[in-house]
């Protein structure tokens, strides 16, 4: 009784947000009604298949081909990005230049512009008449209808994260450290491997992480520029849509438990990583 | 390494950190640059260190002109008011990063990294990190970490400033011990006067950008050359008075000064330190008012006692003597501090 009534109180104490219970029904609720149940439909309707029809309609060359396209051009792309996102944070926080304040806004665009358009306006850029390929076609790059285009579209659309990411832990970055190596000898190389990257690391992989999850979910813009070649250039997103548009729904749902199978993977992977080297820089 | 400040100004946009500002610091001297925020101390230091250039001006050290020089080729060891370590490196990678920058061999990185953490005594701490360290702890780290790279000069911003009293007061004794086992030359800026005087050899009290005054912390506090000087050492009484023939009269009281021995009397303000005063001892009748009521005879005045704060073995006891409107401090070992309301100060 008395042990009974001195947990309570414990657990009562340990709680600092009022309304414990009634927060934890929430989260449940939200997490339930818009992550869980949808993937459990998803899960169920592959169930429906057996395991041999299941491999014949989810691991189909083509069907292989689509996601060595898919996670392949991504990670080229959050890789891109997140190399990218920290120099574009960078100069955004460390150096003070007209038209900052505006740059800094230009940042968030892609995520509120239609990628549809984002892919329309790309392949138009980089066709062989286009603007931009009519200088880089003669030089054997394809902007357009390549696997190239498709890397240039999820670089724009996963961009703005691993800006966003990055550029708080920049701000809040220790200037003193910096002067503190500076006094001890090293040069800015040094300094940048030494002091400042280890600092900021776990965000970039944090950046890498989100940017990533954007790009294999990228579906609008893919399909104007990639040209949709199986084997070739066709993401696994498209080859979904194709299925579905066959009415070849199990199948259709076959591939995107793959995928997801994947890409769930993939995200556990680099989020340890992110927290192993959390941990070493504390 | 002896230090030479040559005409140093330094403005940031419109604010006027540093105006012509010349110093010379000898070879093994350990000196505070003592003043209140704003008045260009910290500015001065990091010119020193080359972390900041000057408008115009120059640094030599040993007579060498180094104002050109990078931060990183001055040979000076700088430790930081909060603490600036690598937060991510052990405490012995800390000690190491100046060793390892200029590729020393693995074994001269050890063994130098081991006597610095023996001399910091942070003996078997190496492999913690700087979070799992106390203030005072962190801070030596600062300090082996400078030293390690065998700095000629050693400059310190507030070096105890984020530290509590406590601590602060032991690490100041053992930077000054360390100092005279080192006999390196040094430069720390505090505004605190107490470390000031009681760490350094000479005091430089700035203020707006200028030098006041420099001295060795007897020369200063018994001798201060500018009114400035006077009110930032003690928080003093001022008091328009006159001065004739080497007196000085407060409140009809004279008090000796001989620097001022003409006959003529001139009107002055006169500036008394609250330690400088003592209140009347009287007997039993301190407290009961007629008996002090005699200015004339005691050489004290009678007023009321407002306030008594008492700070460590120090009270300081605020009254109004009788007819005056302004407040006078007195400061008293705490044992001897009156009774009563009714009090008599006197020089």
């Amino acid at each position: 009784m008395s042990a009974e009534i001195s947990t309570t109180r414990a657990m009562r104490r340990r709680s600092v947000l009022p309304g414990f219970g009634i927060s934890i029904a929430i989260t449940t609720l939200v997490m339930t009604a818009m992550v869980i149940i949808p993937l459990s439909v998803l899960a169920l309707r592959a169930a429906s298949l057996g395991p041999t029809e299941f491999l014949a309609a989810a691991w189909t060359p083509r069907a292989r081909a689509a996601y060595a396209v898919s996670l392949g051009a991504s990670v080229v792309a959050a890789a891109v990005s997140s190399v990218c996102g920290l120099l574009v944070a960078w100069v955004l926080v460390r150096i003070d230049f007209p038209g900052r304040r505006l740059l800094d806004s230009l940042v968030d665009v892609p995520l509120a512009l239609p990628t549809a358009v984002a892919g329309l306006v790309y392949s138009t850029l980089y066709v062989e008449r286009g603007w931009l390929g009519r200088f880089l076609v003669p030089l054997g790059i394809q902007g357009a209808y390549s696997w190239l285009g498709i890397v240039l579209v999820l670089v724009f659309v996963s961009l703005p994260f691993a800006i966003r990411v990055v550029q708080p832990v920049l701000e809040s970055l220790d200037r003193d450290s910096e002067e503190a190596a500076r006094m001890l000898g090293a040069n800015r190389v040094q300094t940048f491997l030494k002091v400042i990257f280890p600092a900021i690391f776990p965000a970039v992989l944090t950046g890498f992480a989100l940017a990533l999850a954007r790009a294999l979910g990228e579906y609008g813009s893919v399909v104007f520029i990639s040209g949709n070649m199986p084997f070739k250039t066709e993401i696994a997103p498209v080859l979904i849509v194709s299925r579905l548009e066959e009415f070849a729904y199990a199948e259709a749902t076959a591939i995107a438990v793959v995928l997801l199978a994947m890409s769930i993977s993939l995200l556990v992977v680099v989020n340890a990583l992110q927290q192993r080297v959390a941990r070493n820089a504390q | 390494m002896s230090i030479h400040v040559r005409g140093i100004s330094k403005a940031f946009g419109t604010f006027q950190a540093l105006d012509n500002v010349s110093l010379d610091v000898p070879q093994g001297t350990l000196l505070a640059l003592l003043g209140p925020s704003g008045s260009g101390k910290t500015t001065l230091l990091r010119i020193i260190a080359g972390l900041e250039w000057p408008d115009s001006g120059r640094i030599e050290e040993d007579g060498a002109d180094i104002t050109d020089r990078h931060a990183r080729q001055r040979e000076v060891g700088f430790v930081f008011q909060h603490y600036a370590l690598f937060r991510h490196m052990s405490v012995f990678e800390n000690i190491a990063f100046g060793l390892r920058v200029r590729k020393a061999p693995k074994h001269e990185v050890d063994t130098k990294v081991n006597e610095l953490l023996h001399l910091v005594r942070l003996d078997g701490l190496g492999g913690r990190k700087p979070a799992q360290l106390s203030g005072g702890q962190r801070q030596r780290v600062a300090l082996a970490r400078a030293l390690a790279i065998r700095p000629k000069i050693l400059l310190l911003d507030e070096p105890f400033g984020a530290l509590d009293a406590k601590v602060r007061v032991e690490l100041r004794q053992w930077l000054r011990r360390l100092h005279d086992e080192i006999g390196m030359t040094s430069v720390f800026v505090t505004h605190d006067q107490e470390e000031a005087f009681e760490l350094a050899d000479e005091v430089v009290v700035m203020n707006h950008g200028k030098i006041e005054q420099r001295g060795t912390p007897d020369e200063v506090f018994e001798h201060p050359a500018t009114p400035f000087v006077m009110d930032f050492l003690g928080n003093v009484n001022v008091f328009h008075g006159r001065v004739e023939k080497g007196q000085a009269f407060w409140h009809g009281i004279p008090i000796d000064y001989p620097d001022y021995p003409h006959a003529q009397a001139r009107p002055a303000r006169v500036y008394l330190r609250p330690h400088e005063l003592d209140i009347a001892r009287t007997g039993a009748h301190a407290s009961n008012g007629p008996a002090t009521n005699d200015p004339a005879g005691t050489g004290s005045l009678p007023a009321s006692v407002l306030r008594i704060a008492r700070s460590g073995p120090i009270a300081r006891i605020s009254c109004r003597p009788d007819g005056s409107e302004s407040e006078l401090h007195v400061d008293l070992p705490a044992d001897t501090t009156p009774q009563g309301s009714r009090v008599s100060p006197r020089p």
